[in-house]
């Protein structure tokens, strides 16, 4: 035990030490400080640019009533909407580039509901030029007017806003600032990410460190004093002890910087984390954890050179990346049954359950077997990878194959 | 001190060693030689449970090798090694803790050791930095640092000039002088025939000799004398034939010659007709062969 604490404590030395970590540590923090400097110098000024930039340049769309169903166009559509009597002339004006887009309301427009819309530049540009809910405005208003009332039509156009009212457990009125969704969602979700990175940066460490002391032929000194298990627990503990420093600054500096936000914009109820959720997000963050490192460890033991160990780790880092790219399916529906698989397999677990809690509620049920199989994989892996780390460590010209591997496991 | 009882192991096909057996006495230097690829550095790894033995038992220190047996041991690898990116006194204080030795009582150690090898200017250089030789020398002191009973080292003066080897062999006697064991398995058989009191010869595996380098020197000794001396008398009795090492001494000086001895006759005998002949002898010596000798008519023998 002395051993391996004194194995971890070099490895927390030397790690910290490292340029990488030390850049990445205090990197994070200074892109969230610019990024709030930014908005507190400009404000809204920004959003406005953004919207600019993205927003299509807009010189007003044509129509074609086919169907006679609409009223003379009225005054406040004037410079978005243009009639034309016959669509020739429309397409005419399109290829111009007179208007961006035009539609058709066909004759039988009251029983199908279908307009066809017309533009230039593929299909995503013809969706935004259509813009939805201002042609359905457009709409509304030119059937109806006239036909009835002038507030229900205003009411047929805008039919509901939305007034959210959160009831706690005494069933009082939550005080929560229309904003909690930054501290529901965004907040969380970015802690998902910071925790992923840590992760891997960590155990990403631990194979440098791993093939670093192959390659300096250090291991059988080492090997002559200590035990491999002793070696690999200190490794693991010494780099988790430098994971749990990097998110501690991240969290704090995210803290700190969080209520600066809130004073400067007059946001309360910003931070908006349950503490149920940032335990539950460290549980996975340490198992997950210990789980990449053990793999990280064994990868780093059986290359011969890093880049060769960084080879065989391209394995697991893979394996790790697949809940991002679900990340589309994950976004639209948080319990989708991808979602759930991949919350279920050791090796997609960790990540994949961070980004899920970073999204909101998990099932309990859920949580409870993933736990237990991600207890268990890291328990397979640890008894598993403490072999082939013995195994891996002592070979230098080669890298252990299936036999080598084979040998070890009836040996021990 | 050791007791190896039929040590065997086995890679995939290979026997790397095959029933091995010897002991090692405290307070001696013994010498584990063999060709390339005989298994001695598998020996050694089992010695110090790196890798586990297929059969047969060791014993350090009168028990099986633990964790706690670890720290009483130094082992100088044939696989050099030390972490290039940390500073040298930092990188031999890490080791000498790692063997159980507080850390500052290591640090100390490792600052009085480079000190006696002239490495005290570079304790705070990393090791990257340091020459080859100055690598050997630190590799040296890192089996060293943490004051072992047993040490275990593979080629220690491989790749020194003839001031650093010597430099390093006053140590490792001084070692053996405060009573320490050692073993040393090394090519280099002056360095052999210099140091040792015992040695083990192993070849595919398997012993071919063992027990004191004297007793085994003698068991090889052809049956002759070396003799240097300025005049040859004639007609010594028990001298079946005279062979002339003209190439000891210029012409006209003393010469040197190997007297091959009648089966009845002892050297003892020759040495009194010397004296009696008024010879002036500058040197007699019972002719051992060099172990180099013994070492490839064995090697040989068995293959």
């Amino acid at each position: 035990m002395k051993q391996t604490l004194l194995v971890a404590g070099q490895e927390l030395l030397v790690n910290l030490r490292r340029p990488g970590f030390i850049i990445m540590t205090l990197l994070i923090p200074a892109l969230g400080l610019v990024g709030l400097l930014v908005g507190s110098v400009f404000g809204g000024e920004v959003g406005d640019f953004f919207e600019s930039q993205f927003a299509p340049n807009q010189t007003g769309m044509g129509y074609v009533d086919q169907s006679g169903l609409l009223t003379a166009e009225l005054p406040q559509y004037a410079d978005q909407f243009i009639p034309y009597s016959d669509e020739a002339s429309a397409r005419a004006d399109l290829l111009a580039d007179e208007i961006d887009s035009y539609f058709v309301l066909p004759a039988d427009y009251l029983q199908t509901g279908k307009v066809t819309v017309y533009g230039t530049g593929g299909g995503f540009s013809t969706f935004v030029a259509a813009d939805e809910a201002n042609l359905g405005s457009f709409l509304i208003d030119h059937l109806l007017a006239g036909k009835v009332d002038a507030t229900v039509q205003a009411r047929v156009r805008a039919p509901i806003d939305v007034q959210p009212v959160t009831l706690d457990e005494k069933g009082e009125v939550s005080t929560d600032s229309p904003f909690s969704w930054v501290g529901d969602f965004v907040v969380p979700y970015v802690f998902a990410i910071l925790f992923v990175i840590t992760l891997f940066t960590t155990s990403g460490f631990l194979l440098q460190g791993v093939s670093e002391e192959k390659e300096d032929r250090i291991i059988e000194i080492l090997l002559s004093s200590i035990s491999p298990t002793q070696l690999l627990a200190g490794k693991i503990l010494g780099l988790g002890a430098v994971g749990l420093i990097q998110v501690t600054v991240w969290l704090g500096a995210g803290a700190a910087l969080l209520a600066v936000a809130a004073a400067l914009f007059a946001l309360t109820g910003m931070i908006n984390i349950s503490l149920g959720t940032m335990f539950l997000g460290l549980v996975y963050f340490v198992l997950g954890y210990l789980l990449f490192a053990t793999l990280m460890a064994v990868a780093g033991s059986m290359g011969t050179t890093q880049r060769e160990s960084q080879q065989i780790a391209g394995i697991f880092s893979f394996a790790a990346a697949i809940p991002w790219m679900a990340l589309s399916v994950t976004f639209a529906n948080p319990n989708a049954p991808l979602a759930v698989v991949l919350s279920y397999i050791p090796l997609t677990s960790p990540v994949m359950m961070l980004i899920r809690l970073g999204f909101g509620q998990v099932p309990a049920g859920q949580i409870a077997i993933s736990l237990v199989l991600l207890v268990a994989g890291i328990v397979v892996s640890l008894w598993a990878g403490a072999k082939v780390f013995h195994v891996g460590l002592l070979m230098y010209g080669k890298r252990p194959d299936l036999k080598d591997l084979a040998r070890a496991f009836k040996q021990a | 001190m050791i007791e190896v009882e039929n040590l065997v192991k086995h890679y995939a096909q290979v026997k790397a060693v095959d029933g091995v057996s010897f002991t090692v006495g405290k307070g001696e230097i013994f010498g584990l030689l063999g060709p390339n690829g005989a298994g001695k550095t598998t020996a050694i790894r089992t010695m110090l449970d790196i890798i586990k033995p297929d059969s047969g038992a060791i014993k350090l220190m009168g028990r099986p090798v633990t964790e706690a047996t670890k720290s009483r041991i130094g082992y100088l690898p044939e696989e050099r090694g030390l972490y290039k990116n940390f500073r040298l006194l930092e990188c031999l204080t890490y080791l000498g803790a790692l063997k159980g030795m507080p850390r500052r009582q290591a640090r100390r150690q490792a600052e009085a050791l480079l000190e006696r090898v002239d490495l005290g200017e570079y304790a705070k250089r990393k090791v990257k930095e340091l020459s080859k030789g100055m690598t050997q020398k630190a590799q040296f002191l890192a089996a060293i640092v943490h004051d072992p009973e047993l040490l275990i080292m593979d080629e220690p003066f491989q790749g020194l000039d003839p001031v650093n080897t010597e430099l390093l062999k006053t140590i490792l006697l001084e070692e053996q002088a405060r009573g320490k064991t050692a073993i040393l398995s090394t090519h280099n058989m002056d360095q052999v025939e210099e140091m040792c009191d015992r040695i083990l010869l192993i070849n595919h595996g398997r012993s071919v000799l063992y027990g004191p380098l004297d007793e085994i020197k003698a068991r090889y000794a052809e049956h002759a004398v070396l003799l240097e001396c300025d005049t040859m008398p004639e007609g010594l009795v028990g001298v079946q034939r005279v062979e002339q090492h003209n190439h000891t001494y210029p012409k006209g000086m003393a010469s040197a010659y190997e007297l091959v001895l009648e089966q009845d006759a002892s050297p003892k005998a020759i040495l009194r007709q010397l004296v009696e002949a008024d010879v002036a002898v500058y040197r007699f010596e019972v002719a051992t062969p060099p172990l180099a000798e013994i070492f490839i008519t064995v090697v040989e023998q068995v293959q």
